[in-house]
């Protein structure tokens, strides 16, 4: 699979996608076994990267996975296409992480941290040049900028940024308004260019 | 494709770069493997065959429990 999101035997978008989707679905309901591998080979990684930013303990990442796509497998007949078959895996992807975060008594703080789009850290106004673009490549301090972000940011920045997904299918995937979904990505991205701009600047006067 | 929000698109094309970079140095876990077996195991455990057995042997367990209360 590709970094970029599109593995899925149809990409995000598209009728052409749609329809080898349909295809894949109709061969693994019949009880093709390659087909649902090939399924399970597109969207693994995104799934798998959807826990890991929710769940952030990789030990449990894989059994999660692993419920993930059990539910695909038994809820697969129901799917009507009423979105792309990546949004809807993902969906799947984001309920098991939440039923898991349910069970160790931490989903409000995410329901919370996710309904209130708020900053982790005060952030001034949008800082002036360098711009983010140009603080990403003098430095190497993503991780620590990304560690500023709430997760429920973290995790829409990461389908936003690498999974490619829009604002309306992250508001499928999550459960919450599209104006939620821009407001996180807005802040989210706030907080990021404050805290790679300080960096920069930091390492510019040393 | 250019499905991102922001009026600035060369950030929005480096924090893209960026976070894949990241994110390609994290090994993603195959389950497949797993998945297939556990699959497997449930069907065998959802069959005639298996369930029969399973309501037989409970069967002989309380006949047996009876037995020896009665005797």
């Amino acid at each position: 699979m590709s970094t970029s999101g599109h593995a899925s035997p149809t990409g995000p978008v598209g009728a052409s996608g749609a329809e080898k989707d349909r295809q894949l679905l109709t061969r693994i309901i019949a009880g093709d076994q390659q087909a649902f591998s090939t399924l399970m080979g597109c969207h693994q990684p995104t799934c798998a990267r959807i826990l890991t930013r929710m769940v952030s303990q990789q030990d449990v990442v894989a059994d999660l996975l692993q419920e993930t796509f059990l539910s695909v497998y038994r809820q697969l007949h129901r799917f009507r296409f009423e979105s792309s078959l990546r949004t809807w895996i993902s969906r799947v992807a984001y309920t098991t992480a939440l039923q898991y975060l349910r069970r160790r008594r931490l989903e409000q703080q995410w329901m919370v941290a996710l309904e209130a789009p708020q900053d982790v850290h005060a952030v001034e106004d949008e800082p002036g040049p360098p711009e983010l673009s140009q603080a990403l490549q003098t430095g190497r301090q993503l991780t620590a900028a990304l560690g500023g972000l709430s997760e429920p940011q973290r995790l829409m920045i990461g389908l936003h940024y690498v999974e490619d997904f829009d604002i309306g299918e992250i508001a499928q995937v999550t459960g919450v308004p599209r104006g939620t979904v821009k407001s996180h990505l807005h802040r989210a991205r706030k907080v990021l260019k404050h805290a790679l701009t300080r960096h920069a600047t930091v390492g510019e006067l040393l | 494709m250019n499905r991102f929000t922001e009026p600035n698109d060369s950030d929005a094309a480096a924090l893209s770069k960026a976070l894949r970079e990241q994110e390609q140095g994290i090994a993603t876990p195959d389950v497949r493997d797993a998945l297939y077996r556990r699959l497997r195991q449930e069907s065998r455990d959802g069959g005639v065959g298996y369930v029969a057995v399973q309501a037989l042997l409970l069967a002989s367990l309380l006949a047996a429990g009876i037995w020896y209360a009665l005797s």
